[in-house]
């Protein structure tokens, strides 16, 4: 008996060997032919064994597994525990998380004696940025002999974050607020600038960055160049606003690079040591600090959750918050890249984009 | 994306061998004397070849050109050693050659267009030479096993295992060994369910005629007082084995050509022949009854007849009969030489009989009222096509040229197979003469076919149906055990001064037709042979007749489809075994609880016992004891450990120290 949770469907092997089976039965009733006769009965006692050993307890089974993060496309390994909790064993049963196991194998389970867990392991890949709190998860078989398949979803209470996939920005970005090619005048341990590679000498550029040694090697101007320091305090302004006039369901694709843009860069500060205060802009904008772990995780989680919203004024004393800091990035992710809150930001601005192709 | 190679080994050569059995055993079905074996090597072989090489080369003009070349070669071959082929290659060669192919190729590991085909081949095999019940046993077994098999490689094929080859446990081998048992069950119960089913192909069946036919299909087939082509398929189209007439001669071995007649029909009908009308009278002795004197001419033979539980009702009787001694309670009509017991009556009987030199030319005719009967027609025969064929065989009147043209004739046209008659005609014994093709029948269109055609000709006759051939006893007596596999009809001429003379229409290979003694033996129910004289003998019958019956394997298929259906209560979790202790430790608990308590210090409600170790350490009563029990409480109640004589000592020594606390102060 189906439940709301489990189906029983033919597979094109069962409807197939069904309608000859309903074809020579028909076919037997209305001529009483012994040899169609024997032909409906050898077609129709697989359909009837396999309808009466299917598996109809699939539903019957409990998934654990611990919450997870990860990235969008980013491959990683499901440790979860099944337990089956029917009266009679599961056998060859096939377990698949549909949102994360687009292109990945199922993984079969050839037993699943009740109440007895068993650990398996998925090779899953979460696709979709998102924050779910069930994980869905879909049990099927066709076990004994394939006319039949039930089909059962069984979820968990686990969560799942899927941040957005982390993008390649260029390195003008996120050297724009470095002091670029000057020399440290304090002795403080935060990075930069320091050496970062040797390019050709431009002749109108300043000569004292030139490397001697290299330059006589090569026979050519040679010049240093470093990575900036970062500066201590970055403010970054994330804009999820549709430009105006624009309709819904466009501009999804920057919109997700944006997102992964924001991920990205607010790493890369955390880890360059910057301070980081992020302005987010939707229909209630939102102003994180973003100095700890802690504080990461929410962002991170609000960036998986995220979507374009209408547009709206933000009030001048919102931007305003973002004064102290002495580098702006402004993300806009719905488009509208001439905001006016864009001139409102203190210090210099820049804008991030993504490159064209 | 699929990859089969991650299945276990066995399992790939089990999906193979079960695919190839199928096959075989499909293409044992075919009849040997129809389709040799060059042209069945010449159809298979070609196809199994280009299966195997498909799976070398990729390229399909050589595979085309391989196919091409070989066929023609293998067809060649096949001509030059055994001649043109036959009908039921015709019939074959159209499905062996991709059978074999799909058999062989295996590439998707999905053996179902070879089961298929097998099982067309199948179909025609049963057409050609009828069904063998072990070959078709074997067909659903290995079917289902390779369909099983094809299932659970796909499972490997789609989805990931991290433990490669993992070995089937014997609860799954026991799984699929009861699975296929019930396929075969299902198998037997859809044809039985089937055959239940009031068919609009028998709706012209009377409700008397459905009774026969239902009466038909146990013991009495074949001996019964209705002789109906359709309906079950036919008289004798369900023998069973069993025992139910031995003869003895007094003098001599029993001749294999012994005639037990039962009874006879004389009135003809297209459909089906009835008795007639019956003069009966009780027996004329005792124990016995005299039919007439004894003939100088003939060979006098006594014979001993016995028999089984299955024939009590019946009187067998050899032709020429003179006396019958050693039954009472007969009813017998002498003229007719048609006798019966009134009841149920297994007594042994002695049979005086005559055996009369062959028939001679011109042989007289019995003349007598009763017999003008013997010469009706029935109502509605179109005599026409049967006019030709008795002018086409030049049947006169002469009763013994009209029995060995119509002999002729039939054994010419029209072949003997246990099978009803097939054809464009509505019905069978036309089907059996008429029909444009293959003319087939058993001993019944025989003898109803030459019966009509002597009627046709005034000469009067009727169906005689008994016993033929027999098996000779294995105590060496020179006796013969008849079963009812050995049913037989013929046709009885009446001849003055001879009594009915027997004439057998059907090709002697047909006469009485056994199965194989390994088949006999299977089917033969020791329950009705050897318990003939046991007090448990009816009981053992009915309880036999019960599972024999028609509805049951239907009744069972329909209430097994509802339980599968039907919704069920999951199951609960089982109790852990540590639950079962749980009472005793909670009574040592408390029992600890009271003593401190009247020590002065209670749990407060709410306060979990880790806090309440807590306060007593913090009022420094916290004594090892009352620690250790505390510990040995949470160990049985939350870890799942059992609560053993040591963990009952550790309470107990908790009380007591808890106890001593009140005692100190």
């Amino acid at each position: 008996m189906a439940t709301p949770n489990s189906s029983l469907e033919l597979t094109p092997r069962g409807k197939v060997v069904l309608w000859l089976a309903a074809l020579t039965g028909g076919a037997a009733w209305l001529g009483g032919e012994e040899d169609a006769r024997i032909a409906a009965a050898l077609l129709t006692a697989p359909v009837i064994v396999d309808f009466v050993a299917k598996q109809r307890r699939l539903h019957l089974t409990a998934v654990h597994l611990a919450p997870r993060t990860t990235m969008a496309g980013a491959l990683y390994t499901e440790q979860i525990l099944i337990e089956h909790r029917g009266r009679r064993p599961l056998r060859h049963c096939r377990l698949h998380e549909p949102r994360s196991m687009r292109n990945e194998l199922p993984a079969l389970l050839p037993t699943l004696t009740p109440f007895q867990p068993q650990r398996v392991e998925l090779r899953q890949r979460s696709m979709v940025r998102s924050h779910i709190i069930e994980r869905v998860f879909v049990l099927e078989s066709e076990w004994p002999l394939g006319m039949f398949a039930s089909r059962s979803i069984v979820s968990a209470a686990a969560t799942l974050i899927t941040e957005p996939a982390r993008v390649t920005l260029r390195a003008d970005l996120l050297e724009a607020g470095a002091d670029v090619e000057t020399a440290p005048v304090d002795r403080s341990l935060r990075s930069g600038p320091e050496f970062y590679a040797l390019r050709e000498h431009n002749m109108d550029e300043d000569a004292r960055a030139v490397h001697a040694l290299r330059s006589a090697t090569l026979g050519a101007l040679v010049r240093r160049t470093t990575r900036g320091r970062t500066p201590t305090s970055v403010g970054v302004v994330l804009d999820l606003r549709r430009a105006p006039g624009t309709p819904r369901g466009r501009g999804l694709r920057r919109c997700e690079w944006s997102l992964g843009a924001c991920a990205t860069l607010v790493e890369e500060l955390l880890r360059r040591g910057a301070r980081v205060r992020l302005l987010l802009i939707d229909s209630t904008p939102e102003l994180i600090d973003v100095d700890g772990p802690a504080r990461r995780a929410e962002l991170m989680m609000l960036l998986a959750e995220a979507n374009l919203s209408p547009h709206v004024v933000v009030p001048a004393e919102t931007v305003a918050e973002l004064d102290g800091m002495t580098q702006s990035y402004w993300i806009a992710a719905g488009g509208f890249a001439d905001a006016p809150e864009l001139q409102m930001l203190p210090g210099e601005a820049t804008v991030v984009e993504e490159a064209p192709a | 994306m699929t990859s089969p190679d991650r299945a276990p080994r066995r399992l790939r050569q089990l999906a193979t061998a079960a695919v190839l059995s199928t096959t075989a055993l499909a293409l044992a079905s075919l009849p040997r004397g129809d389709l040799p074996l060059p042209w069945l090597l010449a159809f298979t072989l070609p196809g199994a070849v280009l299966g195997c090489w498909s799976r070398l080369s990729d390229s399909p003009w050589g595979r085309a050109l391989l196919a091409v070349t070989l066929q023609a070669t293998a067809c060649w071959s096949a001509l030059e050693l055994v001649g043109p082929m036959t009908r039921a290659a015709a019939l074959s060669c159209t499905i062996l050659p991709p059978l074999a192919f799909a058999t062989t190729r295996n590439h998707d590991r999905d053996p179902s267009l070879a089961l298929f085909l097998s099982l067309c081949v199948l179909l025609v095999g049963i057409i050609l030479d009828g069904l063998r019940v072990w070959l078709l046993a074997g067909y659903v077994v290995t079917s289902f096993l390779s369909l099983h098999a094809a299932t659970l490689l796909r499972s490997y094929s789609v989805a990931a295992t991290g433990r490669r080859g993992q070995p089937r446990r014997l609860q799954d081998v026991g799984a699929s060994i009861s699975l296929c048992l019930l396929c075969v069950l299902s198998a037997v119960a859809v044809d039985r369910a089937i055959t239940c089913l009031p068919s609009p192909s028998r709706v012209n069946e009377s409700e008397d005629q459905r009774d026969k036919s239902r009466a038909s299909s146990r013991i009495e087939i074949g001996l019964d007082d209705t002789f109906s082509f359709d309906g079950a398929g036919g008289v004798l189209s369900e023998l069973e084995g069993e025992r139910l007439v031995r003869a003895a001669d007094l003098d001599d071995a029993v001749t294999p050509a012994l005639y037990l007649r039962c009874g006879f029909f004389a009135v003809a009908g297209l459909r089906r022949w009835e008795i007639g009308p019956l003069q009966v009278r009780p027996q004329s002795e005792p124990d016995g009854h005299v039919f007439w004197r004894s003939e100088p001419r003939a060979t006098v033979h006594t014979l001993q007849l016995e028999r089984y539980a299955g024939a009590s009702k019946f009187v067998f009787l050899p032709p020429h009969t003179t006396r019958l001694r050693g039954i009472e309670g007969l009813t017998v009509d002498p003229a007719r030489e048609w006798i019966r017991p009134l009841g149920q009556n297994a007594a042994p009987y002695t049979v005086t009989w005559l055996e009369f030199p062959p028939l001679p030319a011109r042989a007289a005719i019995e003349r007598r009222a009763d017999v003008r009967e013997l010469t009706q027609l029935p109502k509605g025969l179109d005599r026409a096509p049967y006019e030709a064929l008795l002018n086409e065989w030049g049947v006169g009147r002469d009763p013994r040229q009209a029995m060995a043209a119509i002999a002729a004739g039939l054994a010419d046209r029209c072949r003997y197979e246990r099978s009803t008659p097939s054809g464009p005609f509505s019905q069978e014994l036309e089907n059996f003469l008429f029909a444009e093709d293959d003319r087939h029948g058993y001993c019944m269109h025989f003898a109803s076919a030459a019966a009509l055609m002597l009627r046709m000709r005034d000469i009067p006759c009727r169906i005689g149906v008994g016993l033929y051939g027999g098996e000779a006893s294995p105590d060496g007596s020179g006796a013969r055990i008849y079963g009812s596999q050995h049913a037989h009809a013929w046709v009885e001429i009446p001849i003055a001064r001879r009594g009915f003379q027997i004439f057998d229409p059907t090709p002697p290979s047909g006469r009485g037709r056994s199965v194989p003694a390994a088949q006999r033996a299977a089917e033969t129910n020791e329950l009705t042979a050897d318990a003939d004289d046991t007090f448990y003998a009816p009981a053992l019958r009915t309880v036999a007749d019960a599972i024999k019956a028609p509805w049951l394997l239907p009744s069972a298929l329909l209430l097994t489809l509802l339980f599968a259906v039907l919704p069920r209560r999951a199951p609960k979790r089982p109790k852990l075994a540590a639950s079962q202790a749980t009472p005793k430790v909670r009574r040592a608990l408390q029992k600890l609880m009271r003593a401190l308590a009247k020590a002065g210090y209670r749990r407060t409600h709410g306060q979990t016992l880790e806090s309440f170790a807590d306060h007593l350490e913090a009022a420094g009563r916290a004594a090892p004891d009352v620690r250790a029990a505390f510990a040995a409480y949470q160990e049985v109640r939350f870890g799942g450990q059992p609560f053993d004589d040591d963990r009952a000592r550790t309470m107990a020594a908790g009380a007591r120290a808890a106890s001593a606390m009140r005692d100190g102060d």
